[in-house]
């Protein structure tokens, strides 16, 4: 049951984070070709488009929010680690270590719920350059990402508590 | 107030991440001053869907193709036609090696990964001794954020609101001081432990070959800082422009990386840049909640109680710069700190650029000092060695960056010469 639910979750959150590999590198493909574009449509053809500049912060508003979950897996999020290290008793660490993930996870459930609600008061709000775009599109980028870095904690959660338990009985 | 700092301050020391840290703290304030929760994804959409935020990733990008592209050979060997007949040449090829790369990347760190391999083994062989190699290494790379273009100054600019531009141009005479600074210091040394010099003579044909070699990426900073100094490009177009010419010359030119190498570079960026970008986002909740509080009203009148004499405040606020940087990352002071203290030491009639360069000098000092900095851990990984033996190697880098960091202080004309000339200030 135990390697079952282990399995699982690890195959979730290796294709959760495949999806959030591909879908940051599109967008920051996005952000850097349409931003490049807009200097040149502007200097060469000396015309001055208004969307390149608002897809382009969208853009980066997702990479914000989806890139977060490849960080969290990674455990890349930069912390101050000075006292953490200090600490010898590795048991004391790993209960310290879950403690900080259950916090994360509180943040993020948090963070997914208010940011779906905030989805739907934002669905009849418009881009300021193109009207037929909701602002929902824009806003998506904060439960979608919530929900990839939910994924990603409950692994690591599962996977220290399974080895402090391990321990515990060993 | 309390409740806040509390938190904050126990989660820092419990190694929760800082994103999470900002996050949690302004999570709980919203609670308790009975405010909507939807406050909390509205505001970090709202923090990082910025214009000028987007120049991160783009010079962390032109950086990373400029690092890959094999042209940091060229400079190598540009910097070593300049400088390696000094005393201690290799030495004194490493920092103008970080000043060229200076002008191209914005980032310290991504400068002691991308010079430390290449020069870390090289002194080595040489004899300059290993502990030497990474502390000089680590010590040179904290010029990068002080020379434009520099993302810890874009940061500070949507932070604080101060041009970006403009900063830029603030830091171009400061960033040269303290590679001179650096140099006094290998000088020094290199008399003193006889350090070896090049000694042979370098043809001309072979030095213009050279020349030659390094000019693709010496036109790198001439594009990026000529199109913000002159005004035509803001700093996000002209990191635009530097990852179009580092790809363009890179793929057709050098023929150094093909179209599919950008995948893994997009991916890299994007993650270096969120690293600051998920803090920015949270740091605007509780930058919102900072207003309803009077936050900074109540932090300027406890420093200004303490003194209104101008020299003494800034004097203070780079002693806390200081202090929190030995502990704290770099971007996160800025955003966590800059919005609060600069206002005041606008109000004390201080320039905006010099204002802003003296604060993220202090702040950029703290990426070498122990127990805590990035540049310090990088040349660490590079080398293998422990912290300490680095330390003891520091200790004179880290007094000349802090001696002009006072100097900078005190004359605020070297800040403000180059702003001035091109209309910023």
């Amino acid at each position: 049951m135990l390697t079952w639910t282990h399995r699982t979750l690890d195959r979730i959150s290796h294709g959760v984070n495949r999806v959030a590999e591909w879908l940051t590198i599109a967008l920051t493909l996005v952000f850097s070709i349409v931003t490049t574009m807009q200097v040149f449509t502007r200097y060469a053809l000396e015309m001055s488009l208004p969307w390149p500049e608002e897809t382009a912060r969208y853009a980066l508003v997702w990479v914000a929010f989806i890139t977060a979950s490849i960080l969290t897996r990674e455990s890349e999020h930069v912390a101050v680690l000075f006292f953490r290290e200090r600490i010898a008793d590795e048991r004391v660490k790993r209960v310290l270590l879950i403690a900080i993930y259950l916090l994360m996870t509180v943040f993020v459930v948090v963070l997914t719920v208010y940011g779906t609600v905030q989805c739907i008061h934002t669905i009849d709000q418009r881009w300021a350059s193109v009207p037929a775009l909701s602002m929902f599109w824009v806003f998506l980028a904060c439960p979608v990402g919530g929900a990839f870095m939910l994924v990603q904690l409950l692994k690591l959660l599962f996977d220290e508590v399974t080895l402090a338990l391990g321990r515990g009985e060993g | 107030m309390i409740l806040l700092t509390a938190t904050f301050v126990v989660l820092l020391i419990l190694s929760v991440p800082i994103a999470f840290v900002i996050g949690v703290s302004a999570l709980i304030q919203l609670i308790v001053h009975r405010l909507p929760l939807t406050l909390l994804p509205l505001q970090m959409v709202d923090g990082v869907n910025s214009f000028t935020l987007l120049a991160i990733p783009l010079f962390i990008m032109a950086g990373e193709i400029m690092s890959r592209s094999g042209l940091m050979e060229n400079i190598l060997e540009f910097s070593n036609l300049l400088v390696g007949r000094l005393r201690g040449g290799l030495a004194h090829t490493n920092i103008v090696c970080s000043t060229i790369f200076g002008g191209i990347s914005g980032s310290a760190v991504a400068d002691v990964s991308a010079i430390g391999p290449v020069f870390i083994p090289a002194m080595e062989k040489e004899g300059y001794g290993l502990d030497f190699s990474a502390a000089l290494t680590a010590s040179a790379a904290i010029q990068d954020p002080i020379i434009p273009p520099s993302i810890l100054m874009v940061m500070y600019g949507a932070a604080t609101g101060v041009s970006v531009g403009g900063l830029f141009a603030g830091g171009f005479l400061p960033g040269f001081l303290i590679s001179a600074g650096n140099m006094v210091v290998v000088w020094v040394l290199a008399r003193r432990r006889q350090y070896p010099t090049r000694q042979t003579k370098i043809p001309f044909q072979v030095a213009l070959r050279t020349t030659l070699h390094a000019l693709p990426a010496l036109i790198m900073p001439i594009v990026i800082l000529g199109g913000i100094f002159g005004g035509v490009l803001t700093p996000t177009e002209a990191a635009a422009v530097a990852v179009l010419y580092g790809a363009l010359l890179t793929v057709f030119v050098t023929k150094t990386l093909k179209w599919s190498d950008f995948l893994p570079i997009a991916l890299v960026c994007s993650k270096r840049a969120t690293i600051v970008l998920f803090i920015i986002a949270g740091a605007q909740v509780l930058g919102y909640l900072f207003a309803i509080m009077r936050v900074p009203t109540l932090i300027s009148a406890t420093i200004l109680s303490i003194s209104e004499d101008p020299w003494v405040v800034i004097m203070l606020v780079n002693a806390f710069l200081l202090f929190v940087g030995c502990f704290m990352d770099a971007g996160a002071s800025i955003i966590l700190f800059t919005p609060i203290l600069a206002p005041i030491l606008h109000g004390l009639g201080f320039h905006p650029l010099h204002a802003g360069i003296v604060m993220i000098l202090a702040i950029d000092i703290g990426l070498i000092t122990p127990p805590v900095g990035v540049c310090l851990f990088a040349a660490a990984a590079i080398t293998g060695l422990k912290l300490e033996p680095i330390i003891k190697e520091l200790v004179p880098f880290i007094i000349i960056s802090v001696v002009v960091l006072l100097v900078i202080t005190f004359v605020p004309e070297i800040v403000l010469i180059v702003p001035r000339l091109f209309g910023f200030a």
